[in-house]
């Protein structure tokens, strides 16, 4: 912990203390409001409801479609991206069916 | 001790210091009082949700170091981080998720060697109550044998195994009590495990020949026994109204005179004046018990059981027992109160319960004629029933009813801070007083979360003061120590 504010006192709190923070790089803040801003774009549903233009139906599967999608296709604002800025990133996702609660919004100071 | 509401978690104040109990980790931290004053600043408004900007204006320091306070906060899961959060340490694992799991080994049979008894109490929830052993309701012994076989069969990878002999009365039968602790003896040699024993009586079959089974063979006892005379009496007589404490009291002085290392419990059911119950703690001690327990009595009948009046007098009752409690902790003494003693070590181990309790995980009961029961107080019960001895478990019975449990209880006790501490309570009093097993203990959820608190309250004293306490009273309860403990 980076502060000795608080201590663990009982097995359970030791347990979480111990297994510490999963992949997460050192330089992402984070933000526990809810976010503000024109990059908030849900097309919920889009994947399941064909349109009559390209793409019609699935690129990919949705469950990979918020890493493979992003960069210069669905969600160039929505992800921070993993080369420059926040090279760490994908790593609180390692297998998104599992961690995609992990997910959250960075700001870069 | 004061308790506040923190987004789900609680955050209490004990004597000046401040405790953080994350509910879905059963973690306990304490936090310094100049994060902890400016952490419930931070979620007084907002409809409780956590308020960065109030509890920053409330800190001192830069910006980088409250930002620092924050991500430990976050990292402890005290305050969430919308989802930004590692995955859980989740020590129920092996335990939970009944639908995807495989089998759960089999630890703990419960062997009602007899349903006669010679006892005719008031509260009984055994359904048949006869004067002795008879054909029809005792356990063969080629019943026992294949119950011990299962036992050990289905045990899977544990390397102890329990078997607890129980009734009816079971010393009427005290042949097939020793026969079938011989056999699961040579039976745990054979298979390279170990098998406790224990034994719950009333009392009144101690003779020397019980006594001197009970320590060939190491067994746990427990006798049931509700407290001093007066009140004993009226309670637990004999058929036809004869008290049975005067056959109970010259037992027990033979039974608990030099035990030494082999503790007795008593076990009180409490159904009248609930104020008596740290005057019947101090007597039963006083008897050479080395911890007592209680419970209230499970009944249909309102007249039979304590009411809202009676619940809270034993709350309190309870209470000044904590307060009792606390003081022997401070002479470095054990004050044998099981009831609390259960509820430190728990939440000092950070126990994470989906389940009430073991039945129907690692834990059945066997009628006499080898049916195999969810618990010894649903025996009899076509619903709990899960096989029996010589054909096993029916398994898919087991799942759907783990299954049922989970979805009921987690449901409805979603939002409850003790929820991983209570689980809804004990199935037999849900069935009796909610009207199915799989209900939670509805009548009882505003005791428990008091009583919980109280636990916590006892807790934080002891973790501020004397921690190492703590962890000598989880050694008691046959928990390892935490590698940070020694030395």
């Amino acid at each position: 912990m980076k502060t000795d504010k608080i201590k663990p006192v009982n097995r359970g709190a030791r347990m979480i203390e111990e297994k510490g923070v999963f992949g997460m790089a050192e330089n992402i803040d984070v933000m526990t409001g809810m976010p503000v801003g024109c990059t908030t774009i849900f097309d919920t549903g889009w994947e399941t409801n064909p349109r009559p233009t390209s793409p019609i139906g699935n690129c990919v599967a949705s469950a990979r479609d918020f890493a493979t999608c992003s960069g210069p296709c669905w969600w160039p604002a929505q992800t921070p991206d993993s080369i420059t800025n926040f090279p760490g990133f994908q790593n609180q996702c390692r297998a998104i069916a599992r961690d995609w609660k992990n997910l959250n919004f960075v700001i870069k100071r | 001790m004061e308790s506040f509401e923190i987004a789900g978690n609680r955050l209490c104040e004990i004597d000046g210091h401040w405790f953080a109990f994350v509910v879905d980790c059963a973690a306990i931290f304490e936090i310094q009082a100049d994060v902890a004053r400016p952490l419930l600043e931070g979620f007084r408004g907002r409809g409780g949700l956590f308020d960065k900007a109030a509890f920053f204006s409330h800190l001192d320091g830069d910006e980088a170091h409250k930002e620092a306070i924050l991500e430990d906060l976050i990292e402890c899961r005290i305050v969430d981080g919308q989802r930004h959060r590692p995955p859980l340490p989740d020590s129920s694992e092996g335990r939970t998720g009944a639908a995807g799991l495989g089998e759960i080994p089999l630890q703990t049979l419960v062997l009602h060697v007899t349903d006669a008894c010679n006892l005719d109490c008031v509260y009984c929830y055994r359904p048949r109550r006869g004067r002795s052993s008879s054909a029809g309701e005792a356990m063969s012994l080629e019943t026992a044998r294949a119950a011990v076989d299962l036992l050990f069969e289905k045990s899977g990878p544990c390397r102890e195994v329990v078997l607890v002999f129980f009734g009816g009365e079971p010393f009427l039968d005290l042949e097939t009590v020793s026969y079938t602790a011989g056999y699961a003896r040579r039976k745990a040699n054979e298979c390279g495990k170990i098998v406790h024993f224990a034994v719950t009586t009333n009392g009144t079959l101690l003779t020397a020949e019980a006594i001197r089974v009970i320590d060939e063979y190491q067994m746990g006892v427990t006798v049931s026994i509700d407290g001093f005379e007066s009140i004993h009496d009226r309670l637990r007589p004999f058929p036809g109204g004869a008290p049975s404490s005067p056959v109970i009291l010259p037992r027990l002085e033979a039974l608990l005179h030099d035990r030494g290392l082999r503790p007795a419990v008593a076990r009180v059911t409490v159904a009248q004046r609930p104020e008596a119950v740290p005057e019947i703690l101090a007597y039963l001690l006083d008897k050479g018990f080395t911890e007592v327990g209680f419970a209230p009595v499970t009944s249909k009948d309102a007249a039979c059981r304590l009411g809202p009046d009676g619940m809270e007098a034993l709350l309190g009752a309870f209470e000044s027992l904590a307060e009792e409690f606390l003081s022997c902790a401070r002479r470095g003494l054990i004050l044998g109160f099981s009831n609390l003693i259960d509820l430190v070590v728990h939440l000092h181990e950070g126990e994470l319960k989906d389940y009430p309790c073991g039945a129907g995980l690692g834990l059945f009961a066997v009628a006499p004629d080898g049916g195999l029961y969810l618990c010894q107080r649903l025996t009899g019960e076509q619903d709990c029933c899960f096989g029996d001895v010589s054909r096993g478990f029916d398994n898919e019975k087991i799942l759907r009813f783990r299954t049922e449990i989970m979805g009921k209880r987690r449901k409805e006790c979603r939002d409850c801070w003790v929820r991983r501490i209570c689980a809804g309570g004990c199935y037999h009093e849900a069935l009796v007083r909610e009207g199915g097993l799989a209900e939670p203990n509805r009548h009882y959820c505003n005791w428990v979360k008091r009583w919980v608190s109280i636990g916590l309250e006892v807790y934080g004293k002891l973790a501020a003061t004397s921690p190492e306490y703590l962890d000598a009273l989880s050694l008691v309860r046959g928990h390892m120590p935490a590698a940070t403990s020694v030395v």
